[in-house]
């Protein structure tokens, strides 16, 4: 494959949607309320505000106001460090208020699943027309109450931060254990926040959503119905919120490792020619809205898995910047790889760096999974990024390309803070390509590489773990 | 304390040791593994 | 027995309680169920010895370099000695 052939990375967004009153229905929330109804009291005194999510160092660093390594050097706890210049916009992305996002939620339902209070509605209008992505025409939904479907039942009740009552939502088909509220709910956030990501992408290109030929989703929502409870294909719906009246979609579904394989796919098709604009599109995760809770209430924190976090990214032929997508080095962890950390980071970092001729130290930026480790720390689930970093750094002095005593070091050298909340797919790797493209640009940055891992076995159909990794460089 | 013919509950964590590398090790010390469980934290 | 795979120490000294003494406030399939079995890290000398040395070597040897191996020691000792198993 010649140089010119190399797909590149043209963009990439990162949005966050703030949504406190949604995390008392994330899976672990869920499932602690059934068993102490109380809890709600505790959870509700934990959330922050709008104002605390936007200058929390982390959120300041996914929409790229701060570099990651900048996180190094804020004061710990972070939450008790905000950032004084924070904004709620950012050169990668935006961060929008739940105010804003039931409106989204309104936007996403086709089906009067979702009910919201009229003056929330209002609200919603007001935040989006001012956030400058959404047409008139694209909010007039907001005007005009839900078109109630057979099945009107309120089963979940929508609250904001505060407890109070602002909407509902329905079950799906009736006696379809599959489209129950909750999972609608689930899926429709995936989709809203989803979209959220493609238009702010497309806004910061100046791109016309007419030029996107094909969406892929990585997330790990299941979009379904009794008889296929895993269908699809949201990556579709989310390309119709945006406006990409000439894209089709379809979802890689592979736990948290998806992203890397999307944008590998995604690179696929591009420099094979089928089609020029690829867009790669995560949607946040409201399953793991307080995954880490109990840690953080047993620590007096307060609840930091409040976002909902999406991704979308531009992937695209040779633009003139030099930054390619070395899709002639793919890494990828076989059946046949075997579970050991050595067989997997052979696999994943050692195997593809040795085709380009390349040395573990040559690489300038790994990353990995960004777990924000000041979530899960305090919840004892340790430090992924830094486990990660450990990993490869040993890899590298079992190879002799560096000393052991450098391997504590390698983190700062080569790797970074976690800075991404803890949104499963969203982590893995890919947020870095909002720090990373400017720099490959600028010639900062000479080889980035990019790392995720799956947890297949959390689905048990195989006790095995999954990987995939790909190398962005620049030309000369 | 020796692993010959003793019985083990192998419990892994994607990020550390997985549960089927826990095994292998196992198996070769003459153990007989019962369980295998891998965790995954986020 | 159980023998434990995972890289964060405090995690492996709570997994490590749970499986002995059993404490109800921890979650899992091993919840509030006092085992009371011996419980070690797959990195400890007592499992290394026993293992064949190519087969330790090829599944544990990376993750040996990587982890903080005495901080992981001293957390499951603690515990061994806290709650010596039935």
């Amino acid at each position: 494959m010649t140089s010119t052939a190399m797909p590149t990375v043209r963009g990439i967004a990162c949005v966050l949607a703030h949504t406190p009153g949604l995390l008392q229905y994330g899976s672990k929330p869920t499932r602690e309320l059934a068993k102490d109804g109380a809890l709600i009291a505790n959870i509700r005194g934990r959330l922050r505000s709008f104002d605390d999510a936007v200058a929390y160092g982390p959120n300041q660093v996914f929409i790229g106001r701060h570099a990651p390594e900048w996180l190094w050097d804020v004061p710990e706890p972070w939450w008790r460090h905000g950032d004084e210049g924070a904004s709620e916009r950012g050169p990668a992305g935006r961060i929008v208020s739940e105010d804003a996002f039931w409106g989204l939620l309104r936007m996403a339902d086709e089906f009067g699943i979702v009910d919201v209070a009229a003056e929330r509605l209002a609200r919603s209008r007001e935040l989006l027309a001012a956030g400058g992505l959404f047409s008139d025409a694209e909010l007039a939904r907001l005007s005009a109450p839900a078109e109630k479907t057979s099945s009107a039942d309120g089963a979940l009740t929508l609250h904001a931060a505060d407890g109070t009552a602002v909407g509902r939502v329905a079950n799906g088909y009736a006696g379809d254990t599959s489209q129950t509220a909750d999972i609608l709910l689930e899926n429709l956030a995936c989709k809203a926040s989803g979209a959220l990501a493609l238009k702010e992408l497309l806004a910061q290109l100046r791109m016309d959503p007419a030029e996107v030929e094909y969406v892929l989703g990585c997330g790990e929502e299941a979009v379904g119905d009794r008889y296929q409870r895993g269908g699809g294909a949201i990556s579709k719906a989310m390309a119709e919120m945006a406006g990409c009246t000439e894209a089709t979609g379809s979802d890689v579904k592979a736990f948290c490792c998806a992203p890397v394989h999307a944008l590998v796919l995604a690179g696929a098709l591009v420099e094979s020619g089928i089609y020029r604009n690829v867009v790669v599109v995560g949607g946040g995760s409201l399953a793991k809205l307080g995954m880490k809770m109990l840690g953080h209430l047993s620590k007096d924190m307060p609840l930091l898995e409040d976002c909902l976090a999406a991704v979308a990214i531009l992937v695209g032929p040779a633009d003139g910047t030099g930054v390619r997508m070395r899709l002639d080095a793919v890494g990828k962890h076989t059946v046949g790889s075997g579970g050991s950390a050595g067989a997997i980071y052979e696999a994943l970092v050692a195997r593809p760096l040795d085709k380009l001729g390349l040395r573990i130290v040559d690489v300038d930026r790994y990353a990995v999974e960004l777990h924000n480790p000041e979530i899960t720390v305090p919840a004892g689930s340790g430090n992924v990024p830094r486990t990660n970093y450990r990993m490869i750094a040993a890899l590298a002095v079992s190879r002799g390309e560096m000393k052991r005593a450098d391997l504590d070091g390698f983190e700062r050298a080569h790797g970074m803070p976690g800075f991404v909340p803890t949104q499963g797919h969203i982590p893995a790797a890919l947020p870095y390509l909002a720090h990373a493209l400017p720099r490959l640009r600028d010639g900062s940055l000479r080889r980035a590489l990019f790392v995720a891992k799956g947890s297949l076995f959390l689905g048990k159909m195989t006790n095995m773990a999954d990987g995939m990794s790909v190398l962005l460089d620049r030309e000369d | 304390m020796d692993l010959q013919g003793k019985k083990v509950i192998a419990i892994g964590e994607r990020d550390g040791v997985q549960a089927t590398a826990i095994a292998a090790v196992a198996r070769s010390a003459g153990a007989e593994v019962l369980l295998e469980l891998n965790q995954c934290f986020v | 027995m159980v023998i434990l795979g995972a890289s964060e120490p405090a995690y492996v000294e709570m997994m490590a309680e749970t499986v002995t003494a059993g404490d109800p406030t921890y979650t899992g399939p091993l919840a509030g169920v006092s085992l009371g079995l011996p419980v070690y890290h797959v990195t400890e000398v007592e499992v290394r010895e026993r293992a064949d040395a190519s087969v330790y070597q090829d599944q544990i040897g990376l993750s040996e370099v990587a982890m903080e191996t005495d901080e992981i020691w001293k957390s499951i000792r603690a515990v061994r000695e806290r709650t010596p198993a039935e």
